[in-house]
């Protein structure tokens, strides 16, 4: 059952989030500095464009189920699952309160369509339509949080036992995978976010940045690279943990 | 033993209602303390002073003083803070800002006894509508005057212009239209001007400045009001330490030396002004950053200046107080005093020869008293010259008049108010001032007698008591009674009406603690009791909810701190309603399952957020929909008669809907058979009513007027009467109805059901159009949240005592949609308006926790509130503080580099000013040289230009300014004062809703020449409208639409001259032949 799980090293984790952020890094070089604020829905059009290929086809490389379904087929999986997930990530922001004005349609599809391209795409290439493992990844931000306080606590050299006594919800000996962990933290760092960088839009500091889409977006942004890290961290200490439980 | 557990659990229940009705008392005690300490209330007392009102005590007192000016100019310069005007030796550090009002200064110093520059201190709130009132009246105006309507806020208590009027001084007012507000009726002539629109500097003083000179050559007035208000807005938008500040500063300089010359001018003996006293004065001074509303010294302290063409002779030098003075910028002496702004109304009072206004508590102030040369005229009026006396003397008996008078009106006051009012005085303190004042009055007779022996015919005090110093002496020291019952009473007062009651806001505060935290233990005892069976389960799954629910909380508590979030409390609240309701979702979404009500939980969400977003654009830019909403959206889609037809029906289709909800409820939830059909009918008619009410109100169905009215007016009184009908039916029914066998769940269910369909008509009544849709919104949510709950429970396997336990979350978004729901209603406005008032209220609060050194971060937190409040009306601007900010850096990097070259840095400023931000700083040297060669004839300029009444006055500004930079070439400087850049990288970012026509020369853009114009407009008559392009966003959409929709022209002056100024134009004047104006190539290259 193991053995056909694609394993990832912490290596490869960390290259494909390299690659990710390369990515962004390099739409943000061809758009130029402050191009997101001067022209959102151009800027995210950018982004879009240069993510878009890298996501699908890395995520699709690290296919759940490589012996069943074809490099193609996930590729094909992604390039479905990315309007999709922009309709669900359109319709979260609109239940929040984005605006539904003519003037941002545009930004608001570019937009939604860079949050599916960190939430929703990678998961569906990776699981396509397995809704075992869609349920896993979503109810990762409750592992998430118990790992980061075990990894606290270990690194402070607590005794298991009184980690068991004082959080005794904390399921301990749940098998993760570090696709799991790499899909699903950026994508909770994305949404959680994108959530807080909703906040300075109805102050009066009357910026720029506080419109619709600028500030959810660098809001997101930065949610998802501090997911990577935070994934990153969990599987190096996720196999350092293994290794000592193997020795 | 099971026997005393059921008794127990009996008596427990019964002890329920009592402890709710023990909580709700402490709830509602605390907020009446609390609001007892942070309310101040005054009562307003509707008696006015007459001519004819005799103060009963002997001669001299025993009627109002005579007048000593015949005419008073009073020019209010909003906001002027006490460094305007005031020189800058006065302060420890010179700032830009200072020494622009150099005419006041200048006269101030030249003619030391005829003008002088007072320190008054406002008192809080320092709001221009409560010390325009505390002006006029002489008191001291709370936020809420009990006997003040919100709506109305013209003023009922005596003040100057109701003297005035009364006792035939004729007024006419110009500026600021808040004093129409307040004296709707008291002006001969007014020239009022939208105060509103902050944005807009210049509307109301370009106004001003039209009427104002022409006003002072005539002669039908006795009393003139300026009130400017471009220093004020500058403050508000761009802070005090910036360029719109000083332009206006130095805009009001020119204006002030014009009416100044004017005045001298008519000011030889016959002439119309040859005993007018100019009085120029800030109502409030205002921070920094430009607010005003708090206690703080720098809003506190404004500027009061005086002026009379007349001098009053040289003794006047004692009376002025000596101790501040200091040199000005030109080596003169300039002495500055100090007075209370509670002064005010009873000095012009007494000035002007009119009754003192009933409820003014202040004193004549000496020094503004002596100021006038009429107050110094021998005693013509005064009965009592029996020994001659000198000038000082003379007027010290006249002053001690003025303050007996003054002191019997005061005390009059006290005692109507102490008699009526509905929280008076303590009464200790009460005792005081009267002893305080009954001894003044008892020197009041031995004082005569020193100084008019002949009246009292005893010759031996004459002997005793003959030289002058003993009779100053007793002058003196009578003066220095009335002046300490005065102030003690004005101390009083102050700490009544101004200062919060900590200790009741404490006892308040922590009642409202105890009370809370009393219902929390009965919550939790409350919970134990019910969960004992599953204790470890409910542990386990309620943290991770009770820590959201907890997290929503407290965001939108801490949401209260910033005002933007307060105004924006709708959208917060719909925002963590949102995110609960996802949340929720995700929550079923991980266990692999849907929930059908939470899918439309989310859906009302948006319907709930259009709704609020509706209500604001409403309430924003009045009939204008903003052109980004849905409903506007479809409106364009559909046509606009789908469009309003929709509007007309869709009130009356939900209502539809509610009703048929409600007899459902009903039919379903009574038993009664009498009651359930008495009540039924009268539901179903009266919402026949208000449907047939609505309907006739739309002009979407026609009727005949009078029918119509009929309808209007008697359908709302029927479902009134229904509604109490069915009320009073059910409650009687229930007293002496035949007794039900039901359960108590059942009577609770049926008696509320009752209760329901009897408010529902009357409140979907008062709720107006959108009432059924939130009702609509309202009843939904409640079946999604009530359905939720039951699959909780259902899914946690509660037995009905699990009734009591509430999950956090769903108690969250009741909370939450009770708010949304409110602000869905559209009963924000009202709210809004009180919460403004309040903001600036809390910065009071804030001076008084000064004084608790621990909760001096609080304070902090609180004073910023008022800041956001005034900033709050800015939609438009988005980018202007950006590149304004840019614009200071540059500007202060220049200005160290010529610092640093050893030049001051005034200089370096005014050069920057003059020459334009991007000249080089050779240029800006030059310039220095240039100015400091032409000084003389430089300002010896200014007053070639004489005005011509019809000019306006910005055009001359703009002449004299190019004038001044003819002569900086004549001197040969290299300096070319052309203060813009013309490659267009200057281009200040406006969101104004029209492309921009005339900014950023030469554009990009092709430049207008030809234009189509619609038929209507073609052709004679032409016109051409004008004003400020600086407007709220769509203002000048607005216009347009009413000027055949023509294209307004956006052009900045700076492109051909040196002066800044945003216009608009819509005009429909032929331009086929016309070419755009090219500025004029730079000169500056050296």
């Amino acid at each position: 059952m193991v053995d056909e799980i694609t394993q990832v090293s912490a290596f490869g984790a960390a290259a494909v989030h390299a690659l990710c952020i390369s990515g962004l890094t390099a739409a943000h070089c061809f758009s130029g500095r402050g191009a997101l604020v001067s022209d959102p829905a151009h800027a995210l059009g950018l982004l879009v464009v240069f993510e878009a290929p890298l996501v699908i086809a890395v995520f699709s490389l690290i296919r759940r189920d490589p012996k069943q379904c074809s490099f193609l087929k996930a590729v094909v999986r992604g390039l479905l699952g990315l309007p999709i997930g922009a309709l669900l990530n359109a319709f979260g922001a609109i239940v929040l309160g984005a605006p539904v004005g003519i003037k941002y349609w545009t930004a608001t599809i570019y937009w939604s369509l860079l949050m599916s391209l960190f939430t929703f795409v990678p998961a569906a290439c990776v699981f396509g339509a397995s809704k075992v493992n869609w349920q896993n990844v979503l109810s990762h931000s409750k592992y998430i949080t118990d790992s980061y306080i075990k990894i606290v606590l270990e690194v402070h050299s607590v005794d298991i036992f009184i980690i068991c006594c004082v959080f005794p919800h904390i399921s301990y000996c749940r098998p993760t995978n570090a696709v799991d962990y790499m899909i699903s933290a950026p994508a909770h760092g994305a949404v959680i976010g994108a959530w807080l960088g909703a906040w300075p839009m109805p102050l009066d500091w009357e910026r720029t940045w506080q419109e619709w889409p600028i500030c959810v977006t660098y809001g997101s942004v930065a949610g998802y690279l501090i997911g990577m890290a935070i994934s990153l961290l969990l599987i190096v200490t996720r196999k350092r943990r293994d290794r000592a439980k193997a020795d | 033993m099971a026997a005393p557990a059921t008794h127990g659990r009996r008596s427990r229940r019964r002890a329920w209602p009592l402890l709710f009705f023990t909580i709700l008392a402490l709830h509602s005690l605390a907020i009446y303390l609390f609001t007892r300490g942070f309310l101040l209330t005054r009562t307003e007392l509707d008696v006015h002073s007459h001519r004819d009102d005799r103060t009963g005590i002997s001669p001299g007192c025993s009627s109002w003083p005579p007048p000593a000016v015949d005419r008073l100019v009073i020019v209010v310069l909003d906001a002027l803070r006490f460094d305007f005007v005031a020189p800058s030796t006065f302060f420890q550090e010179k700032q830009p800002w200072m020494d622009k009002l150099q005419v006041l200064q200048k006269l101030a110093a030249e003619e030391k006894t005829s003008a002088r520059i007072f320190k008054a201190l406002a008192d809080p709130p320092t709001t221009s509508l409560q010390r325009l009132k505390a002006l006029t009246t002489g008191g001291l105006p709370t936020f809420i005057d009990v006997g003040n309507s919100f709506g109305a806020p013209a003023i009922v208590e005596d003040n100057i212009m109701h003297q005035l009027v009364k006792n035939g001084k004729r007024v006419v007012m110009m500026g600021d239209d808040t004093w129409i507000q307040l004296y709707p009726e008291h002006f001969n002539n007014s020239f009022p001007y939208p105060s509103f629109n902050v944005k807009d500097l210049d509307t109301v003083d370009n106004g001003v400045i039209d009427h104002l000179l022409p006003s002072l050559r005539k002669n039908d007035w006795d009393v003139l009001i300026a009130h400017f208000l471009g220093v004020d807005h500058a403050g508000h938008i761009f802070g005090v330490d910036s360029n719109p500040m000083i332009q206006k500063l130095e805009q009001y300089n020119q204006i002030l030396e014009d009416v100044i010359d004017t005045l001298k001018s008519l000011s030889t003996p016959g002439d119309i002004h040859e005993n007018t006293l100019l009085l120029v004065m800030g109502d409030h001074g205002q921070t920094i950053n430009g607010d005003h509303g708090g206690g703080t010294s720098e809003e506190v302290e404004t500027s009061l200046f005086a002026w009379s063409p007349k001098s009053p002779p040289n003794a006047v030098f004692s009376v002025l107080d000596e101790n501040s003075c200091n040199i000005d910028l030109h080596g003169k002496e300039v002495c500055i005093s100090t007075m209370q702004q509670l002064d005010f109304a009873v000095t012009v009072a007494a000035l002007l020869g009119i009754p003192f206004p009933f409820g003014s508590i202040g004193r004549v102030n000496p020094e503004l008293y002596a100021l006038s040369s009429g107050t110094w005229d021998n005693q013509k009026m005064g009965a009592n010259d029996c020994i001659p006396q000198n000038d000082l003397e003379a007027w010290m008996q006249r002053y001690a008049e003025a303050l007996c008078v003054n002191s019997w009106q005061v005390k009059r006051y006290i005692d109507l108010y102490s008699a009526t009012s509905v929280i008076g005085f303590r009464a200790e303190y009460l005792d005081h001032v009267a002893d305080l004042y009954s001894r003044a009055q008892a020197n009041w007779s031995s004082v005569l007698k020193s100084t008019c022996p002949s009246e009292t015919g005893t010759q031996d005090v004459l002997k005793e008591c003959a030289s002058k110093e003993c009779t100053s002496s007793a002058l003196r020291s009578q003066l220095d009674a009335y002046s300490k019952f005065l102030e003690n009473f004005a101390k009083l007062a102050r700490s009544s009406w101004t200062e919060f009651d900590l200790q009741l806001m404490g006892i308040g505060l922590s009642l409202m603690v105890l009370s809370v935290s009393t219902q929390a233990c009965m919550l939790v005892k409350l919970n134990t009791n019910s969960q004992i069976s599953d204790k470890e389960r409910a542990s386990s799954s309620s943290f991770p909810n009770f820590l959201f629910a907890f997290t929503l909380v407290a965001i939108r508590a801490a949401s209260f701190l910033s005002n933007s979030y307060i105004l924006a409390e709708g959208r917060v609240a719909n925002f963590l309603l949102a995110t609960s309701c996802i949340a929720s979702v995700w929550h079923s979404a991980t266990k692999g399952k849907f929930v059908i009500e939470e899918f439309v939980f989310l859906v009302l969400n948006i319907f709930i957020r259009f709704g609020i977003e509706f209500g604001m654009s409403k309430q924003i830019s009045g009939p204008i929909i903003s052109n980004d909403h849905p409903v506007s959206i479809i409106c364009a889609f559909f046509g606009s008669f789908f469009c309003n037809s929709l509007m007309e029906t869709f009130p009356i289709i939900s209502l539809a809907l509610v009703a048929y909800i409600i007899l459902k409820c009903i039919s379903y939830a009574m038993c009664q058979r009498f009651l359930k059909y008495f009540i039924i009918s009268g539901s179903i008619l009266s919402y026949i009513f208000i449907a047939i009410h609505w309907a006739s109100e739309s002009t979407f169905f026609y009727h005949a007027k009078a029918i119509k009215q009929i309808i209007i007016s008697l359908a709302p009184q029927l479902v009134y009467t229904i509604g109490g009908l069915s009320l009073a039916i059910s409650a009687l029914y229930r007293l002496f109805g035949p007794i039900d066998n039901l359960k108590m769940n059942g009577r609770v269910t049926s008696l509320s059901a009752a209760m329901l369909c009897s408010w529902s008509p009357t409140i979907l009544m008062l709720l107006g159009r959108q009432g059924p849709f939130v009702a609509l919104i309202c009843m939904t949510i409640a079946w999604c949240i009530i359905k939720l709950r039951q699959k909780h429970h259902r899914e946690l396997k509660h037995d009905t005592l699990g009734v009591y336990v509430a999950d956090p979350v769903l108690v969250t978004r009741w909370s939450l949609v009770a708010v949304c729901l409110f602000y869905l209603t559209g009963h924000c406005n009202d709210m809004k308006e009180l919460i403004e008032k309040l903001a600036a209220k809390i910065d009071d609060l804030k001076t008084s926790l000064d004084k608790l050194a621990p909760l001096a971060r609080v304070a902090e937190q609180l004073a910023m509130l008022p800041s956001k409040v005034v900033a709050l009306q800015s939609s438009a601007f988005e980018n202007q503080e950006q590149g304004f900010l840019q614009e200071m850096s540059q500007k202060d990097e220049k200005i160290k580099s010529i610092v640093s070259m050893g030049f001051p840095e005034d200089e370096a400023k005014m050069a920057i000013t003059r020459c334009g931000l991007d000249a080089s700083v050779e240029v800006l040297v030059d310039s220095i040289y240039a100015l400091e060669t032409a000084g003389n004839a430089y300002s010896a300029n200014l007053s070639d230009y004489e005005d011509t009444e019809s000019i306006s006055f910005g055009r001359k500004k703009t002449k004299f300014m190019e004038g001044s930079q003819k002569k900086r070439k004549r001197y040969g400087s290299g300096s070319q004062g052309n203060p813009v850049p013309f490659d267009g990288s200057h281009e200040e970012p406006m969101p104004l809703p029209n492309p921009m026509v005339g900014f950023s020369l030469p554009s990009d853009r092709v430049r207008l020449v030809h234009r189509t114009l619609p038929d209507q407009a073609f052709g004679p008559p032409f016109f051409y409208y004008e004003n400020v392009a600086l407007a709220p966003k769509g203002v000048w959409t607005t216009i347009s639409r009413f000027l055949y929709d023509i294209q307004p022209e956006f052009v900045d002056s700076k492109f051909f001259c040196a002066a800044a100024r945003k216009r608009v134009y819509i005009h429909n004047l032929p331009i086929e032949n016309r070419s755009p104006v090219l500025p004029r190539p730079p000169q500056n290259n050296i």
